[in-house]
């Protein structure tokens, strides 16, 4: 801020000072002078209400004065602190006013010399709008109420026929001196004020100062923000993008194999085609590893909660383990170490996932048997859902235990080669863990085998229906016999095509098959079809703006059930959103697709 | 708009002035204007009740509800403590006949109780009042020794107010210094008599 630009703050900062200064005296002042008004009346009520004549008595001139000519001297100034209040002209008004009565106030009170304090506590009343100037029109009222007495009516100021200048002075000299003391406390108050104004102009500067500052750093940040939202925004379309490009090849990969074992009668190529369906699935799951873990480290790895049974969950990983624990001639069990566990919130699939994890890694290392511990407590409102996997293997020592949950690490090298894995594992069990804002965690001593644990809080589900339905499988190849349907197949990739072609075959269906979107449409433009197989990424319309399209015809509508690789919730919602009637994962499950089919007649 | 508010309060501003010079004007007037010092006697009249020894007298006559002889009786107590026994002081209080005592035991009355060796008196058939013939409440006469009128007139220097006046200096310088004071000065208070009353009280 300029010098200048700083000067004229300060006065505009005074000046606004002043005025609140000068409308509060008025204000108060206001007040004083009713009061005093008042007081006048009563005084002349009390010392001389009446005058005489012999018998004969009538008002007192010094009543009707005290009434009439104190409300006029009062009237003017009240007036104005009403309609000019912290004006000069109130002001000056103001101390005319207070000098005139306290003029008249003297008279009724007989002259006595306390009467004279009046006068100088008047000026000192007066020192309260912090301008000297306001003196000016008392002090002159006070002379020349000397002078005009002194001259026409000498014996009642000086008790003499004739004026006298010295004694006009030794009268004046007390006010003079009165008004010299106030004048020097009322300049002393305006370079308090102006200190004060200078003080709050040069904070209100810094205010400012650093208001600009921080609204500068704010930008820089919110744009750092963006910039670092969008690369996050990038990397989780890149991360879903590589997701759906793996799997669906692998999808068809894994498809084909599964196809091929039905099919084989020869024992060594159904041992060859085992491998490759096992060894596909490792690759599936070492893939899905490493998306993980790359979506942990984007921070874009999001939960799904639907109602689940912890039970169910452990169950689950049982039978999936125990097969591979009998093949390695372990004994593996479960076990609830607590009372039932209702159904509660939570992410089915990462939690099995952990748990599928930790098993794992239990029954490289173990020797005779896994055991799963889980439990529940409920603590405020929510359940802390405990599982331990416990295995008399080879134990860790602290040591190694620092460095087991970091990504990418492994006991040693030893145990890479002897037991292989990719060492994301844990890291992607901790971060599952992290996420869900539960503690994962290891006990253990060398040669005295580990206890892997994991503790999440999960809320209790809404009470409902019951989870699941019984699994019957519905695959049967006079499905279609039972339920005719008229069924079109959306989907780009060949190898897709000619495996959907042959699941939907083993249900007794021959299908049509288009490569997009657009496609599709005109396809139905021409025949109808009861039900629409979508996949998502397509070339030239995609499975979204596809039905979008189709929603809009005014046609018989078919039954839209979206295939995708994705598994996201927000996927799904996009498809509905957009008309579809359903949605299933790849790699399609033949039994779920048919008992939807089946959904439809009935 | 704000024009006619400047100009209002123009108008205002001369209305009051006005209106406080007239008021303090008439004020002034009243305060400063003396009453009637009536017939003088330039020497003690015999015709006086009150017994005049070997002394100087001041006599003062006083209306007991007159307002402004309560500055003339507190002008009386400032002028008592230069007496030193060289005066004899007599307080005369007017009582016409219409009233009874109570009217005549004023707060005046209970100020004048209060001066050491003064001699109050109510003259309740007038006699002092015709002897005398003051007119106006306050009026003091100051005789000699020998009988002379030394001064007659107020020792207020205006109507209800204390201070400096010609009349107290000047008893007082005598009192002090045997300075002979000027015969007569105003006396400022109220009149002892309403119109026509001096003429019955003369005739009575």
């Amino acid at each position: 801020m300029g010098q200048l630009e700083k000067e004229k703050q300060i006065q505009d900062f005074i000046e606004r000072e002043q005025k609140i200064v000068s409308q509060n005296a008025d204000r108060s002042f206001r007040y004083l002078l009713m009061i005093e008004w008042v007081f006048g009346i009563v005084t002349a009520l009390f010392i001389s209400p009446k005058t005489w004549s012999g018998q004969m008595s009538e008002v007192h001139l010094h009543l009707w004065s005290s009434i009439l000519l104190g409300g006029i001297i009062v009237s003017f100034p009240i007036i104005l602190t009403y309609i000019r209040p912290g004006s000069k002209a109130s002001m000056y008004a103001i101390s005319s006013g207070q000098m005139l009565f306290g003029a008249l106030l003297i008279h009724l009170m007989g002259g006595r010399i306390e009467a004279h304090f009046y006068i100088f506590g008047t000026l000192a009343f007066l020192a309260t709008y912090r301008r000297w100037d306001v003196l000016i029109p008392a002090t002159v009222i006070i002379a020349i109420d000397h002078i005009i007495r002194g001259i026409y009516w000498p014996q009642s100021v000086y008790g003499v026929l004739t004026g006298q200048e010295w004694r006009f002075l030794e009268h004046a000299a007390w006010v003079l001196f009165e008004d010299a003391f106030l004048v020097v406390s009322i300049i002393q108050g305006q370079k308090d004020m102006r200190r004060i104004a200078t003080t709050s102009i040069e904070l209100k500067d810094l205010q400012q100062g650093l208001q600009r500052k921080v609204e500068e750093r704010t930008s820089e940040y919110l744009k750092a923000k963006e910039v670092a939202e969008e690369a996050l925004e990038v990397k989780a379309k890149f991360l879903a993008n590589m997701s759906h490009e793996i799997r669906t090849p692998m999808n068809a990969v894994l498809s084909c194999t599964s196809l091929l074992q039905d099919n084989l009668k020869n024992s060594e190529n159904i041992e060859l085609v085992s491998i490759l369906k096992k060894s596909g699935d490792n690759l599936l799951n070492i893939i899905d590893d490493i998306l993980d873990f790359s979506k942990m480290e984007a921070g874009v790895l999001k939960l799904e909660f639907k109602r689940i049974d912890i039970e169910e969950i452990v169950k689950d990983v049982f039978h999936l383990m125990s097969g591979k624990a009998s093949l390695l001639g372990i004994n593996i069990n479960y076990k609830n170490t607590s009372s039932s566990i209702p159904l509660l919130m939570g992410d089915e699939y990462r939690l099995k996932q952990v748990l599928i994890n930790l098993v794992n890694n239990a029954l490289k290392f173990s020797s005779k048997k896994v055991d799963i511990l889980y439990e529940s407590k409920k603590i405020n409102g929510f359940f802390e859902v405990s599982i331990s996997v416990i295995d008399d293997g080879i134990g860790i020592s602290n040591k190694n235990q620092e460095v087991l949950f970091k990504e990418f690490s492994q006991v040693d090298a030893s145990t890479t080669r002897k037991f292989g894995g990719t060492g994301l594992g844990l890291s992607i069990c901790k971060g599952i863990v992290d996420t869900m804002g539960g503690e994962i965690g290891l006990q253990s001593e060398e040669g005295k085998g580990a206890c892997f644990y994991f503790k999440v809080k999960l809320k209790p589900a809404p009470i409902n229906e019951s989870l699941k339905e019984p699994e019957t499988s519905l695959i049967d190849e006079n499905f279609a016999q039972k339920h005719p349907l008229k069924i079109l197949l959306a989907e780009d990739n060949q190898v897709n095509q000619v495996v959907a072609k042959k699941l939907l075959s083993k249900l007794g269906y021959q299908i049509d098959i288009v490569n997009n979107g657009k496609e599709a449409i005109e396809k139905i433009e021409e025949l109808h079809y009861d039900v629409i197989l979508m996949d998502q990424h397509m070339p030239e319309m995609d499975g979204v703006e596809a039905t979008i399209a189709i929603r809009k015809k005014k046609i018989k509508q078919p039954y839209i059930i979206a295939v995708t690789a994705s598994v996201l919730e927000e996927d799904k919602q996009k498809c509905f959103q957009a008309g579809m009637d359903h949605f299933i994962e790849k790699p399609i499950k033949l039994n779920y697709l048919a008992k939807i089919l089946n959904s439809l007649n009935s | 708009m704000l024009y006619k508010k400047d100009f209002f309060i123009k108008v205002l501003f001369s209305v009051w002035f006005f209106g406080i010079g007239v008021g303090l004007y008439q004020l002034w007037s009243y305060m400063n204007t003396p009453g009637e010092l009536g017939e003088i006697p330039y020497f003690w009249p015999e015709s006086s009740q009150i017994e005049f020894q070997d002394k100087a007298k001041l006599v003062i006559f006083v209306h007991p509800h007159c307002p402004c002889s309560r500055a003339s009786l507190n002008e009386l107590s400032r002028i008592l403590p230069h007496n030193q026994e060289k005066i004899d002081v007599h307080i005369i209080f007017y009582h016409p006949s219409k009233f009874d005592l109570n009217w005549v035991h004023s707060d005046l009355w209970e100020i004048a109780k209060t001066f050491p060796k003064t001699t109050l008196h109510i003259d309740s058939k007038s006699h002092e009042i015709k002897t005398f013939s003051p007119k106006t409440s306050g009026q003091v006469y100051l005789f000699s020794r020998d009988k002379e009128l030394l001064y007659v007139g107020g020792i207020t220097n205006s109507r209800g107010h204390e201070g400096t006046s010609i009349g107290k200096d000047a008893i007082i310088n005598w009192l002090k210094e045997g300075k002979k004071p000027p015969q007569k000065s105003f006396v400022f208070g109220c009149s002892l008599f309403h119109s026509g009353e001096k003429e019955i009280l003369e005739k009575s």
